[in-house]
This record gives structure tokens, C-alpha cells and sequence, in this order.
């Protein structure tokens, strides 16, 4: 697991990804509810349960650095990380979410999706889908 | 070759199993088992390629995986067959498939970790090793995120769908017996019993439970009495975007077809067969 100063250097670069893609510099973490400009569900940054949970889409771009994670999300897919670290998140037909956490059950929002997660995993750091 | 319910094992027959099981995972060949549905579990989307899931050869594609994995038992221990844990009549926390000689408990409650059985990380002898997380052994919280199993009134519901598959395919597929069996439509009862397991059995990675397998034998035991009462049939006869016809070959195979799967009596039979 890496060190505190590197988690908050990740998260720092997933929330400078969502504000610039919105396009609002300088907003703080809590006003990152807002809808973004583009559509979708509105970009979340909160704490719950303990972990940092972040998401937005699907029309979220959202780059990840792929120094320190080797993964970025793609244009028009739903992105959520917890603790910095990209959930597999999957859109299904009826517009509700499935992630890799919690596979056999959807989720009407992105935010249910993440805290649904954070709940499995109980303190276990997520590992990063090949 | 006969597939019994899990209730029925003598003793005898639950230590060969565990051991069967306990000698594939030390070899390694248990985790290829593992990925292999870990990556259909991931790729398998409602409007793209799908096979595993949310998908009419969901039921074909998880038979002729059973299959495989059984036979690689039998290689250990040829007297070995799945057992099928019926859900509807073991319901219970307290059930003997949870007792420690056969696959052990719940999880403790900070972490989900099993402390007790022949899979407890404790043993050394059940790394999990294709995960989600970070944690390296196995987890179950029993009953937490769902109350309760179905029920057999439930299962009956799906069982009368004169259906076996309808439009468009996937997950939100209204009618048929796929979709209400697999669970995202209807009273939910194999997706239900995932989430009712909890831990590895809620992820992509289930087969890192062993009682995915038991699961599993339970579904395909009902998609068999579900054909005995309307037929082997299969939908969609041929190709539709995303998803395979009767006569298509199914990956990771590549020499599987849905309609060879049709007739579980061509491999082995269940205690409950007529």
C-alpha cells in the first residue's frame, strides 16, 4: 500500500481531472455536486464510511495518471474510484450500475455504486482491474 | 456419473470433496477456474459481446464450465461428482453446509474473513488469489447484505415462464426463463443467493468460493427441470448482436455450441431426475 502523501498526490490528480472537466477551476471538494456541464450523473467527492469515494459520468472524462496507476477513464464511461484506486463500473441496459465489488446486484446511481463498495469492502484497498 | 444434493454426503464423501477441491487450488488449476470468470465477468456487457451473463447462453456457458471444473476433480479423485446446495430447503446460517468439516462459516465482522472449515485463510491451503481487493482470504458475510434466500414458491414462478429467452438479450429481458433464473428480473434468485453469500461470492470472482459451485449445480439443476416441463429448447436460434445462437461456438472454447449443452443426461445425471 502506498504512503499517505502519495494517496492524497493521486487524489489531488482525480479531482483535478473532474474540475477541469467541468470547467470550473477552483472549486473546492465540497462543491463538486454540481452537474457537470456535459450531462450525466453530477460529479461526488465524498467521504464515506471512511474512504474517499469519487465519481461522475458517463459522460465524465476523468484522467487517472497513468504513472501511478496506469489507467484513465475514456470518454462517455462512467468512472468511480475509492480511495484514488479505479472500480470497475459497468452501465447497464435499465441505466443502473454493476460494479467488479458487487457484481450480482445493480445500483440506480454511480454514488450508491461506490458507497455499496466502500460497505464490501470493509476496509480492504481495492485492486486495480487489469 | 450422479450430482447429489449437498445434504445427502456422508461424511466420507465431504472430506473427498474438500480434498479434491484443496489439491486443485495447490496445483493452481483452481484459480485458472477463477479468472477465467473473472474476465467474462467483466467483459460481459448488455450492449456489447456477452456469454456468461445477461445473456441467453448464461445457463449453457455456466453448464460446460461446471463441467470442466468437475472433471478436473475427477482427475484427482475420480469418485467425485458436484453437489448441488438447495437453497430453497437450507436457508439457514446454521445449515451442516456451513459446518466446519464441509465448507465452513461466516465471516468475522470486521473484515469478512472466515475463521473456521478447510477454507479458512488461517489453513494456509486457500489463498485467494484473483480478487478484487487486497484481501487474501476468503470472506463471507452470510444473510448481511440480503436478508434471505428465495424461496421454493419463487423458484416455481420462474419455472412456469414459457419462455426460454426473449428480447432484447440481456439484463432487462421482461419474460423468460433466463433472465428471471439469473436474476435481474423477478423475485432474483441466482444473483440473490450471490449477494445472500456475500464476501468473494458477490464479485466477479466468485468461484473463489467454493460454494459458487454447489450454487451453480443448484441452477443448472433447475434449468434442467425447467426443460423437462416445456422442453430443451434455446433462443435466439441464430446470431443476434452481442449475443450467440444454438449452433454458435461459445469462448473460451471455441468448439462449445449453446445446443450442445442442451442435454445435461449426455454428462451426468441428478439424484432427482425422474
Amino acid at each position: 500500500m502506498q504512503g499517505e502523501m502519495t494517496r492524497r498526490s493521486l487524489i489531488g490528480h482525480v479531482l483535478g481531472g473532474l474540475v477541469g472537466t467541468v470547467g470550473v477551476v477552483g472549486l473546492g471538494v465540497n462543491q463538486l455536486g454540481a452537474r457537470a456541464a456535459t450531462g450525466g450523473e453530477p460529479f461526488f467527492a465524498e467521504r464515506y464510511q471512511g474512504r474517499w469515494i469519487t465519481g461522475g459520468g458517463p459522460q465524465a472524462q476523468v484522467e487517472l495518471d497513468r504513472r501511478d496507476r496506469g489507467v484513465h477513464g475514456h470518454h462517455g464511461q462512467p468512472v468511480v474510484t475509492v480511495d484514488g484506486v479505479p472500480l470497475h463500473v459497468m452501465r447497464g441496459a435499465d441505466g443502473r450500475y454493476v460494479t467488479s465489488v458487487n457484481h450480482y446486484q445493480s445500483f440506480p446511481t454511480l454514488k450508491a455504486a461506490a458507497r455499496a463498495a466502500a460497505e464490501s469492502l470493509r476496509g480492504a484497498a481495492l485492486e486495480v482491474a487489469a | 456419473m450422479i450430482r447429489k444434493n449437498q445434504a445427502t454426503l456422508t461424511s466420507e464423501e465431504k472430506a473427498r470433496f474438500v480434498a479434491a477441491m484443496l489439491e486443485l487450488k495447490r496445483t493452481g488449476r483452481y484459480d485458472e477456474f477463477v479468472v477465467t470468470h473473472q474476465e467474462f465477468a467483466m467483459s460481459d456487457s448488455d450492449v456489447g459481446d456477452r456469454l456468461a451473463h445477461r445473456a441467453p447462453s448464461f445457463l449453457p456457458w455456466h453448464r460446460r464450465f461446471l463441467l470442466d471444473f468437475e472433471r478436473a476433480l475427477q482427475e484427482v479423485d475420480p469418485a467425485v461428482t458436484l453437489p448441488y446446495w438447495d437453497w430453497t430447503d437450507d436457508r439457514s446460517t446454521r445449515s451442516s453446509l456451513w459446518a466446519p468439516d464441509f465448507l465452513g462459516g461466516t465471516g468475522r465482522t470486521s473484515d469478512g474473513k472466515v475463521m473456521t472449515g478447510p477454507f479458512a485463510g488461517d489453513t494456509g491451503k486457500w489463498k485467494i488469489i484473483a480478487r478484487t481487493d487486497s484481501r487474501s482470504y476468503l470472506c463471507r458475510t452470510l444473510a448481511v447484505h440480503e436478508p434471505a434466500l428465495p424461496t421454493a414458491e419463487d423458484v416455481l414462478k420462474v419455472l412456469a415462464e414459457p419462455r426460454y429467452d426473449v428480447r432484447p438479450w440481456n439484463s432487462s429481458s421482461s419474460s423468460g426463463l433466463r433472465n428471471l433464473l439469473e436474476g435481474w428480473r423477478g423475485p432474483n434468485l441466482h444473483n440473490r443467493v450471490h449477494v445472500w453469500v456475500g464476501g468473494h461470492m458477490a464479485t466477479g470472482a466468485s468461484p473463489n468460493d467454493p460454494v459458487f459451485w454447489l450454487h451453480h449445480c443448484f441452477i443448472d439443476l433447475l434449468w434442467a427441470q425447467w426443460q423437462a416441463e416445456h422442453g430443451a429448447s434455446y433462443e435466439p436460434k441464430r446470431r443476434e448482436p452481442g449475443v450467440v445462437g444454438a449452433a454458435d461456438a461459445m469462448k473460451p472454447w471455441g468448439d462449445v455450441t449453446p445446443q450442445d449443452m442442451l442435454d445435461h443426461r449426455a454428462f451426468y445425471t441428478y439424484d432427482v431426475d425422474e
